[in-house]
């Protein structure tokens, strides 16, 4: 933007596309976080870069993949309930287990993320497998049908 | 017109919160065109303080800044611990049974005396107004007298928004008045509303608000940029995600040697931890008075509103009135939507549309400037008290039309 932009030269929503556009080509969106990430839009919570949805499918490893994806994320905050005394009393303790607990637990959450994109990119190749595997049925459905009719116009032939 | 009663779970002058502010700016602009208003609510205090304790005394006061009366009740004993237990699982998102809700209803704040009172003197006011949707007066002041109740709700698609109580309640008032368009659409999504007279308004703003930067900056004793956020600081607002971003806004800029000097100014009340890897970037005011948040607000790069669950956001619009731009978070339709109608900032869905749009401000001042001056006209144009009450006494005039259609601002 340059140093004189007036209000009428703002649109904001191309702004957004550059900011976006500036994000991917630098590779930001693939470093991961330090904590799990939430969108609320769609009332659904997801991994940073989850790109599939499993949670409509009913087998182990789908239900896996999607419990891993909106629980990996462990919280040293979890919310303090009880009367007054109680919470100060667990607010004090917190305070001073929080310099070895805290780096633990960011750590503990960054393995979990990669855990859950191995498990997440097993769950698309087992996808993939069994597209594969339609696709080779399919194939050999044809092959065979071609044998068939091969085989009946040699037998014609003769 | 008879009177009007504005029936709201605590009232002082000047305590804040978002809908605290609407009811003493709608009270005082109507009380000004001539309109005969009463302030009913309890002898609580304010959001913040324990809803067990009747800090003011009883009886018939009035109140020295709109010069309006206002009607004290006590408050009914309520059970905390059970209400607490409830309210826990709904900060977490978790669904709640209907027999959960009507505790929840119950052991909110609550006035038998000023329900006994409204029913004593139904006939002296031409309507009962409620604000917010989910506190015990709105909720029983609405199912006992259904007929004269207008509720400015201020929606958000929360869990409390999805009792079933609220549902059959709310579809069998008179009116129900919106703060923006996105709240709308959500009532009329989830709630039958068929038959209730609805208006989208939005509040009235101060559009006086000025603020000086170097006055703030001299009297805090903060140099460098900053970003402020202003209001309650807790989990409902997604102030926990702000810190969490900003934090890993300086662990990638120390990682990259590229460290930002940008630091984060909180105001407002609540309680929250702020992470020790940020303690130093971090400068938690507090509760200031007004004209130092509007200084603040001058004297920052940019405000952030991080909250998914508004249905206004008075203080983007006070950024906007101060010249600086704001970022929102594009989760909550309504800000986002002010924000695109007026070009007046950015928004975030995830932290790396966080970290790419403060980059942005702060090596674009001069978009800055320009974002700020479309939120300003903005706010002037559709915000200011005249045509808020212009529209308002409209509405009102045409309560008991037939009419089909839905008035919007």
């Amino acid at each position: 933007m340059s140093e004189n932009t007036t209000a009428n030269d703002i649109n904001i929503e191309l702004i957004m596309k550059q900011i976006r556009e500036g994000i991917k080509e630098r590779g930001a969106d693939k470093i991961p976080l330090s904590f799990r990430e939430e969108t609320h839009s769609c009332g659904a919570t997801h991994a940073n870069g989850a790109s599939r949805d499993f949670s409509s499918r009913d087998d182990d490893i789908s239900k896996s993949v999607t419990y891993l994806g909106t629980n990996y994320e462990v919280s040293a905050y979890e919310m303090l309930l009880g009367n007054k005394i109680k919470v100060f009393i667990k607010k004090v303790i917190r305070k001073l287990a929080a310099f070895f607990v805290l780096p633990i637990v960011r750590q503990q959450n960054i393995l979990n993320y990669h855990y859950y994109r191995v498990a997440e990119a097993v769950a698309i190749q087992r996808d993939e497998v069994e597209e594969l595997k339609k696709i080779e049925n399919e194939l050999e459905k044809r092959v065979e049908a071609l044998e068939k009719t091969m085989s009946a116009n040699c037998d014609k032939e003769n | 017109m008879k009177k009007i009663g504005f029936v709201v779970p605590w009232y002082g002058d000047s305590i804040p919160g978002g809908a605290e502010m609407l009811v003493r700016g709608l009270t005082d602009n109507l009380n000004k065109r001539g309109i005969s208003i009463e302030i009913l609510t309890t002898c609580v205090r304010e959001f913040a303080s324990d809803w067990n304790v009747d800090f003011y005394e009883k009886g018939e006061t009035t109140s020295e800044k709109l010069g309006v009366t206002i009607r004290r009740f006590p408050v009914r004993k309520r059970n905390t611990a059970k209400f607490d237990e409830i309210n826990g699982y709904l900060i977490q998102g978790k669904i709640i049974s209907p027999e959960q809700e009507k505790v929840f209803l119950e052991e909110m704040v609550n006035s038998s005396q000023l329900y006994k009172y409204m029913e004593e003197h139904y006939d002296d006011y031409s309507y009962f107004f409620y604000a917010p949707y989910m506190f015990g007066t709105t909720y029983y002041g609405c199912i006992k007298f259904p007929e004269k109740s207008i509720v400015i709700p201020c929606f958000h698609d929360e869990a409390y928004f999805h009792f079933s109580a609220f549902a059959s309640c709310f579809s069998n008032v008179k009116g129900l008045i919106y703060n923006a368009l996105p709240e709308y659409e959500l009532a009329n999504t989830y709630y039958d509303l068929a038959g209730v007279k609805q208006l989208v308004l939005g509040t009235g703003v101060d559009i006086s608000v000025t603020g000086d930067a170097i006055r703030f900056k001299q009297k805090y004793e903060l140099e460098g940029p900053f970003m402020i956020y202003a209001g309650r600081k807790d989990k409902g607002k997604n102030v926990d995600t702000l810190l969490k971003f900003f934090e890993e806004y300086h662990a990638r800029k120390a990682s990259k040697n590229t460290s930002s000097d940008l630091k984060l100014v909180l105001i407002g009340g609540g309680e929250i931890e702020i992470p020790e890897a940020i303690e130093d970037k971090v400068a938690d005011l507090g509760f200031v008075p007004i004209q130092d948040k509007y200084d603040a607000m001058a004297a920052g790069t940019f405000l952030c509103q991080p909250s998914h669950n508004e249905s206004f956001s008075l203080v983007i619009m006070e950024s906007w009135l101060c010249k600086r731009p704001v970022l929102v978070n594009e989760a909550c339709l309504v800000t986002t939507n002010f924000v695109k109608e007026s070009n007046g900032g950015l928004y975030f869905n995830n932290f790396c549309d966080f970290e790419g749009c403060i980059d942005y401000f702060l090596a674009n001042e001069e978009s800055c400037k320009a974002m700020a001056s479309n939120g300003r006209d903005y706010v002037i144009k559709h915000f200011s008290w005249d045509a808020i009450i212009d529209n308002l006494m409209e509405f009102l005039n045409h309560l008991d039309d037939n009419k089909e259609d839905v008035t919007h601002e």
